[in-house]
């Protein structure tokens, strides 16, 4: 009998624990940080971000860039998600795509966006062709350019976008498109009214996964920008990297998490009052 | 004039035959049950009938109208889902108003249609809920109140009362038929349920195996069954091998030249002495089972190595034992005799 | 319950596992190293021909500096690691966080060879031996110019706009970089405008924060001439790619690996006679042939193809080497920091 009181005390406290070391202390550590310097209380750290409008800029470029990709990988994967859900009949084909799909979030980040600064590069394949088919004459500037780190974001946060819908797709029942076809909608008429409310869950849920990356992603902008567009990630790291001013650096760190909750929470609200 | 015309339309799946040579009419206002056991294609037939399935071979007009080849949304025909296949995110008044709205009808217009069509469903207060708030036999009006509301001159309904229980079942039946006789639309109406197309139809297909047996009114259909299937299918009876001319019953495993169908509440169980009535037909042979289920008793006797049933009002009776030797009798009138003897 | 709890018993099983596993290391000593070809040449040049000698074993710990500098604040009051390399920099920011125990250099009879510029101190304690300098130079792309630059102007040279490289302040040398243009421009360390000013008009390609990402920017093309470590450049050239390093007339700024003892190591004796080795004449040698390191031991015998590689130059000693005090940068550090986010990156 006792083993089975502790074992159920186990199973309540191991992933409490767990939580608690992955999740609350991290976050407890960074947020103590922030209101602190020199050993005491502070709100310091927060006036010198929010009274300054350096800050306001690099949150802005970092938003702004966060929007973008999210919105660039909607417009690209819902179609993308409905090829593979709807236009695949093989199911091998279907498989294929898939692991294509998912194969280079098993490979590292910087590696990638290697990839596409050899790609975006003065002297890269995207410069050489444009060059060499005669549409520009000098070599066009994508790295260290907003539109590189954009192009960058976008390749790796589409497959979350494809996956999310994809399954939202997948979980629309086929019966109620026959009910739309049947009451008299033409196919376009039946994905607008039908299919496409009844993916929108997995359109937002897609969108929050790939705004929440890319506002917080430190890699792919700080590959692509060449450090000469700064992000409010490049600035944590680098607060926290060789500057090593922990409460500086954990107060961007909470203003960047607060900035992103609040867009996603005003997100959810709109589109919770759209649905009404 | 003939509103609905299948015209020898036959369907595979790959190797599997679906349909086979399939013709069938419905006439304006008609009530006609596609019956028969799953796998019989009644269900592809009316998916066919909707458009949801391309047909191999053969023709479907409605009106003189050839729809053969045309999509879902341009035939002139509404359905009830087996799932009811309700909008989700739509409310019951918009899931309604779909249809005129798809229409082209003003926004207006159509909540109004849709109004009309749910009160005649009863369903009037309900026009604010979400499907997922109703009750199973609540949706189940929602969407047939969302097949009508434009005014079909066909309504095809694919079991539509399958997910219902016994009693919701039984007074869906009877609404079900109700309105279609106050809207004066023709339904074609798939279902396995013998004693529901009975119950319901004017008209009953009985499908087999990609085919339709036999297209009757429901009392032929039992009374004067077409094929061995039908009989078998359609109530009880005993199936036996007799010779055309003098209805003599043929012992079990010969073949006679045409097989006789009599019904149980036809057949009489006599115990000894014996009291046969002039004319009757008799068979001497011994009890098996009798099996009361209350209103009515079920006796089992093996006659001539067949199995006879018969079946009493009440209950048995302390006439009559397991295991017991009687003779079974029944009129000549009562045996309806079908073509071919053995299978 | 009886699988839950037979899953309890196992991980606990394990984790005893695990943790025996772990103190069942007798004759071992963790040393915390950087990634890479250096962790390669680290562990080919002093680890080991320290096993040889001693028999004890040596477990790399890898990470940057920082992170080094991060886990032994972590372990302070048990530390797991015994030596750490360490850059120049975070070093002095090491000793101030008092993670590093005194080094007795009377005890390791190589520390006669050391030059006297690398033991560094703290009053009158010895907290760090360098393991070989290593400068960022002049690094240019050999087919686009075919000449040395002589100076860092070339920097600001028209035909080389928009293919230009210099660390951002996110890498080591990313602020002892402003420091060096600014002696070179004659600015003061109070007043730096003039630097900036110059720096923001710099059109370059890239701020890098790795040097790999230097690297792969020259590799692809994509920069043909900036500020890169003598190590990456070479390594570069040595690949057959046309990289050329060299030091103009303005010199280079330069800095070191270094290794320390780790407060209450319980293998202080091991981790002793690691530095012995580190010092010895031949660990000095080893390191300049593969990553020419520029030894800080006197007496190391080197090829010229090696001597040439070497972070002075084909002429220069380490007398040459423009060696910043890092407590004087890292007080600057987050000032300068903001002033490049600022003023430069954007």
């Amino acid at each position: 009998m006792s083993t089975s009181r502790i074992a159920v005390l186990g199973l309540v406290a191991l992933p409490a624990a767990f939580f608690a070391a992955f999740f609350l202390v991290p976050l407890a550590t960074v947020l103590i940080a922030s209101i602190m310097k020199d050993g005491s209380l502070t709100a310091a750290n927060y006036t010198r971000i929010l009274f300054d409008t350096y800050h306001w800029e690099v949150l802005a470029t970092t938003f702004r860039l966060g929007l973008l990709t999210t919105v660039i990988c909607i417009l690209l994967g819902y179609p993308l998600a409905w090829y593979l859900v709807r236009m695949v009949r093989w199911k091998a084909w279907r498989r294929i795509c898939v692991i294509l799909l998912i194969l280079p979030l098993f490979t590292s980040n910087i590696v990638r966006s290697f990839g596409w600064m050899v790609l975006l590069g003065r002297n890269g394949l995207v410069n050489e062709s444009m060059e060499g088919l005669g549409l520009i004459e000098r070599p066009i500037r994508f790295l260290g350019t907003e539109t590189g780190i954009l192009i960058g974001l976008v390749y790796i946060l589409l497959p979350f976008v494809v996956l999310t819908i994809g399954n939202a797709l997948a979980r629309v029942d086929r019966s109620v498109e026959h009910a739309s076809a049947d009451l008299g909608a033409s196919p376009a008429s039946t994905f607008w009214h039908v299919t496409f409310p009844l993916s929108i869950p997995g359109v937002v849920s897609g969108a929050i996964m790939v705004f929440a990356l890319a506002v917080s992603a430190y890699v792919t902008p700080a590959l692509l920008s060449g450090g000469r567009v700064t992000v409010l990630a490049m600035l944590i790291f680098q607060q926290y990297s060789s500057v090593f001013d922990f409460n500086y650096g954990g107060a961007l760190a909470i203003t960047l998490l607060a900035f992103t909750l609040a867009m996603i929470a005003a997100a959810s609200l709109v589109s919770r009052l759209g649905a009404r | 004039m003939v509103l609905l015309a299948v015209d020898n339309v036959s369907k595979s799946f790959g190797k599997h035959q679906a349909l086979r040579d399939v013709s069938l009419t419905i006439e304006p206002g008609e009530f006609v049950s596609l019956l028969g056991p799953s796998g019989c294609g009644k269900t592809t037939l009316l998916r066919m009938i909707a458009g949801f399935l391309q047909v191999n071979r053969g023709t479907i007009t409605i009106e003189g109208q050839d729809i053969t080849h045309l999509p879902p949304h341009k035939r002139p025909l509404n359905t009830v889902f087996q799932n009811y296949a309700l909008f989700p995110h739509l409310s019951v008044l918009e899931n309604v108003a779909y249809g005129p709205r798809r229409a082209g009808v003003s926004k207006a217009e159509a909540a109004s249609r849709a109004r009309e069509a749910l009160d005649l469903v009863g369903l009037s207060d309900f026009s604010s809920r979400y499907p997922r708030q109703m009750s199973g036999g609540q949706q189940q009006r929602v969407a047939l109140a969302r097949a009508i509301v434009n005014k079909p001159k066909l309504l095809l309904l694919d079991e539509p009362l399958s997910a219902l229980d016994l009693q919701l079942r039984k007074r869906m039946q009877i609404e079900l038929k109700e309105i279609q006789e106050k809207i004066g639309v023709a339904f074609v109406f798939v279902t396995h349920d013998q004693e529901e197309a009975m119950a319901m139809s004017d008209r009953i297909a009985v499908m087999s195996g990609g085919r339709i047996e036999q297209v009757d009114i429901a009392t032929n259909v039992y009374a004067r069954p077409a094929t061995r299937f039908v009989a078998d299918f359609i109530g009880e009876a005993s199936l036996l091998p007799v010779e055309r001319q003098t209805l003599r019953v043929l012992p079990e495993g010969s073949t006679g030249d045409a097989m006789a169908v009599v019904r149980p509440e036809h057949v009489s169980v006599l115990a000894s002495p014996p009291a046969v009535r002039d004319g009757q037909l008799t068979l001497d042979g011994r009890i098996e089972t009798i099996v009361g289920i209350g209103g009515a008793t079920t006796i089992y006797v093996r006659a001539e190595g067949h199995l006879i049933l018969a079946r009493r009002l009440g209950l048995a009776g302390s006439d009559l034992s397991e295991g017991q030797p009687v003779t079974v009798a029944f009129d000549r009138e009562a045996v309806h005799l079908i073509d071919g003897a053995a299978s | 319950m009886k699988s839950l709890s037979l899953l309890l018993s196992a991980s606990v099983a394990a984790l005893t596992l695990v943790s025996s596993g772990a103190s069942a290391q007798d004759k071992n000593l963790t040393v915390a190293w950087y990634g890479g070809n250096w962790g390669d040449a680290f562990q080919a040049c002093v680890a080991e021909p320290f096993t040889k000698e001693t028999g004890i074993k040596v477990t790399a710990e890898i990470g940057t500096s920082t992170t080094t500098l991060a886990k032994l604040q972590q372990q302070a009051s048990a530390p797991t690691i015994d030596v750490a390399y360490m850059d120049g920099g975070i070093s002095e920011l090491a000793q101030e966080a008092g993670v590093l125990a005194p080094i007795d250099l009377s005890k390791m009879p190589n520390a006669a060879n050391l030059s006297e510029k690398a033991a560094y101190k703290a009053g009158n304690d010895v907290f760090a031996i360098s393991g070989g300098y290593y400068s960022l130079g002049l690094t240019y792309n050999t087919k686009e110019i075919e000449e040395a630059p002589t100076s860092w102007e070339a920097l600001w040279d028209e035909d080389y706009a928009g293919a230009v490289t210099i660390p951002s302040p996110s890498n080591s040398a990313g602020i002892p970089f402003i420091f060096f243009l600014n002696k070179m421009l004659g600015g003061t360390p109070a007043d730096m405008s003039a630097t900036f000013a110059k720096l923001k008009e710099l059109d370059a390609n890239m701020f890098f924060d790795s040097s790999g990402a230097a690297s792969n920017a020259f590799q692809s093309g994509e920069v043909i001439i900036g500020a890169h470590f003598n190590v990456g450049a070479w390594a570069l050239a040595d690949a057959g790619l046309p990289i050329g390093f060299t030091v103009p007339k303005e010199g280079v700024w330069a800095t070191d690996a270094r290794l320390h003892l780790v407060k209450g190591s319980k293998n202080s004796e091991a981790a002793e006679k690691f530095l012995n080795t580190a010092m010895s004449a031949e660990a000095g040698q080893c390191l300049a042939a593969k990553l020419y390191l520029g030894p800080a031991v006197k007496n190391v015998e080197l090829t010229p193809e090696v001597s040439r590689k070497l972070p002075w130059g084909e002429k220069g000693s380490v007398d040459d080497l423009l060696l910043f005090d890092w407590n004087e940068v890292n007080a600057k550090r987050s000032e300068l920091t903001e002033t490049w986010n600022r003023e430069v990156a954007r």
